[in-house]
């Protein structure tokens, strides 16, 4: 059963994947990002992840999905407006053929790879245990990245405020 | 405890200036030069303490109890802080005129700045490599910001699209390479990956290397080396000035510091692996970046192009590591200190005439002449050019002869040789230059050299090249350039394993 849901949902999250990049209209492409931010939470779920599946589907799906989403709409996107850019096989070739040897590799080490994890605790995934996590082994990282959203939020005010103007 | 305190305060002074200057920007009436004052008021004090601690620290686990060892203080950490530090305070300085020509600075800008240079200073300090992924997008995040901070200018904001999509892509093979890494060993400090990959057979960590390899694509990404190089010409060109200089200069320090750091503690049991593809990387990168210095028109563009060159010959030391060559390492650290001073000074120049004249000096051509306009700047201009390019005498010279001497003391004659012929290329596109600024009537009256903080550094830079080059073998009991080796040494005796 469990393996069942896994490939749905890995089927949905690679679909909207390969919509991302190939859908000529954004909201379209937006579409995609949505299933892929929706599979990606039941993938938490399944790992009886409980606080990752709610942080997606909150943070996920909620926030960036939706404000993408409403940008596109708000832009007024049309066909005109648009770079002319043709998806040119030759170069999806090209670039298949450089790939392919990575992917190759990466497949062979996954398959090869024997993963051994200590077993899980029985309170895994919760909000409490998560918390607990952060806030004891992985406080560290947990500081920085205040700080790094303190930076990000500094820089991304300093850029909506500004008007371009250009001097010709 | 207390003395934790104390480690860890040039780190906490930076984060206070950061937040100080972001609040302090909302006050309307503060003029730049002001901004800049606080920031390198910060940035010195930090300095200073670092100083003393450099003196004084050996290898320290800060805050152990809380942090685990996560948080590592070393002599090593210490130096590199150092260099950040002296980097940004020199940059700051060096465009205190440009800051005030151009109307789109404010307070955020040294905000910014300072979050920058506090994402640097966590990845020297790193010992683990989800806090080294996130200082690495601290560092960057920011940056991309600063790249478009010229609201004037269609071209810087391309610059900084193309550097934000660009730069976020590579940062992804980063946390994907962790992933792998701590799937395979079920930790992410650098210590237990080192006992991993000392206790196993190479064919049992296919996965921990293919890990590896991606954490490598996003570095050799940040310090633009080939083929991971084709956002650099358009992004330093299209950034401001004092941008372009930080990023080529303190950026690299900042990436080399975690590389070093990886390399030398965690890659030590799969050199066999590795080195063949550094090898393969640095002889591209050189190649590669002599090509596209030789065809840049731009001044701009020529020394983002060779920064590329010279992240090339860094590189080369760094296969000499990986083939046991015990000086590689410490010369790796004194080219970026030579290469620091030659960028800076050369960037400098072209920023005071930015911010001097009304004429844009963007191309060769617009150096016609330029020593009997401005003998001083002209004379500067060419002991960087010659430091950058390497000639006897200046500190580049000496940067560049420890390189190859590295690599000649691995066996690697072939690729020293290689290097050598490469900086000669690089004398075509740095003398063309010079002869541009002497060999040509000018078609300005001679101007007098004007006394400012940004010249008065400009000279003292071109003065310390020279130091550096020629302080060390004739002046015998003068403290040369060659100390600043022995330090770098001594800091990497300390790294532990």
């Amino acid at each position: 059963m469990e393996s069942i849901i896994f490939f749905v949902l890995a089927f949905f999250l690679l679909s909207g994947a390969i919509m991302i990049v190939f859908c000529k209209e954004s909201i379209y492409s937006a579409i995609g990002f949505l299933m892929v931010m929706v599979a990606m939470a039941g993938m938490f779920a399944l790992l009886h992840h409980s606080f990752l599946f709610l942080a997606q589907i909150l943070v996920g799906v909620g926030a960036v999905v939706v404000l993408s989403i409403m940008i596109i709409l708000s832009i007024n996107l049309k066909d005109e407006n648009q770079p002319q850019q043709n998806i040119m096989p030759s170069k999806i070739a090209l670039t298949t053929l450089m790939v392919a040897p990575i992917v190759g590799l990466l497949l062979y080490a996954v398959i090869k790879a024997d993963f051994t994890f200590a077993p899980i605790a029985p309170n895994f995934g919760t909000i409490e245990a998560m918390g607990k996590e952060l806030f004891t082994h992985w406080v560290l990282p947990f500081e920085i990245v205040s700080i790094l959203l303190l930076g990000a939020m500094v820089g991304a005010i300093v850029l909506s405020h500004r008007r371009l103007d250009v001097k010709s | 405890m207390i003395w934790d305190l104390y480690l860890v305060m040039p780190l906490a002074l930076i984060f206070i200036g950061a937040l100080f200057l972001m609040l302090f920007s909302l006050v309307q009436k503060v003029e730049l030069a002001n901004y800049n004052l606080v920031t390198v008021a910060f940035l010195t004090l930090s300095l200073i303490i670092e100083l003393i601690i450099f003196q004084n620290v050996e290898h320290d686990y800060l805050f152990e109890t809380i942090f685990a060892k996560m948080f590592i203080v070393d002599k090593l950490s210490t130096l590199f802080n150092i260099l950040f530090l002296s980097g940004a305070i020199l940059t700051l300085l060096i465009n205190n005129n440009y800051f005030k020509s151009r109307d789109y600075y404010n307070g955020e800008f040294f905000a910014l700045l300072l979050f920058s240079i506090f994402g640097m200073m966590m990845l020297a300090h790193t010992n683990e490599l989800i806090t080294a992924f996130i200082s690495i997008e601290l560092a960057s995040i920011t940056l991309y910001v600063l790249v478009g901070y010229n609201h004037h200018s269609l071209k810087s904001s391309e610059a900084m699209l193309k550097y934000i999509i660009l730069g976020s892509l590579a940062g992804v093979f980063f946390i994907l390479g962790v992933a792998l890494v701590y799937g395979v060993v079920g930790s992410t400090y650098l210590g237990d990956i080192y006992t991993y990959l000392a206790h196993h057979q190479n064919d049992e960590m296919t996965l921990l290397i293919v890990g590896m390899m991606f954490m490598m694509v996003t570095l050799l990404f940040k310090i633009g080396a080939a083929p991971f190089h084709s956002w650099v010409v358009d992004v330093y060109i299209g950034s401001p000035f004092p941008v372009t200089m930080f990023m080529a200069t303190t950026l690299k320090i900042a990436i080399f510091s975690i590389l070093l750091r990886l390399f030398l503690v965690d890659f030590a049991p799969i050199y066999p692996i590795i080195s063949e593809i550094i090898k393969a990387v640095a002889i591209l990168t050189l190649l590669i970046g002599s090509l596209l210095a030789i065809s840049q028109t731009q001044l701009k563009g020529m020394l983002a192009a060779s920064s590329i060159v010279h992240v090339g010959y860094m590189l080369i030391a760094l296969y000499a590591i990986s083939l046991g060559s015990s000086f590689a390492a410490s010369a790796i650290i004194f080219y970026l200190i030579s290469y620091f001073l030659s960028a800076v000074g050369a960037f400098g120049i072209l920023s005071f005439l930015a911010s001097d004249e009304e004429k844009r000096h963007l191309s060769f051509d617009d150096f016609k002449g330029f020593a009997h306009e401005r003998p001083y700047m002209a004379a500067a201009m060419t002991i960087f050019m010659l430091s950058l390019a390497g000639f006897p005498s200046t500190i580049g010279f000496l940067g560049k002869f420890y390189i190859f001497m590295s690599a000649i003391e691995a066996g690697e004659i072939l690729l020293a040789g290689f290097g050598i012929m490469i900086a000669f290329i690089s004398i075509y596109y740095y003398f063309k230059l010079i002869a541009l600024m002497y060999f040509y009537p000018s078609a300005n009256p001679k101007k007098k050299f004007p006394f400012s903080i940004s010249t008065l550094l400009i000279v003292a830079m071109a003065l310390m090249i020279v130091w550096g080059g020629i302080g060390t073998g004739l002046i015998p009991f003068i403290a040369g350039a060659d100390g600043l080796l022995t330090i770098a040494s001594e800091a990497l005796k300390t790294i532990g394993k």
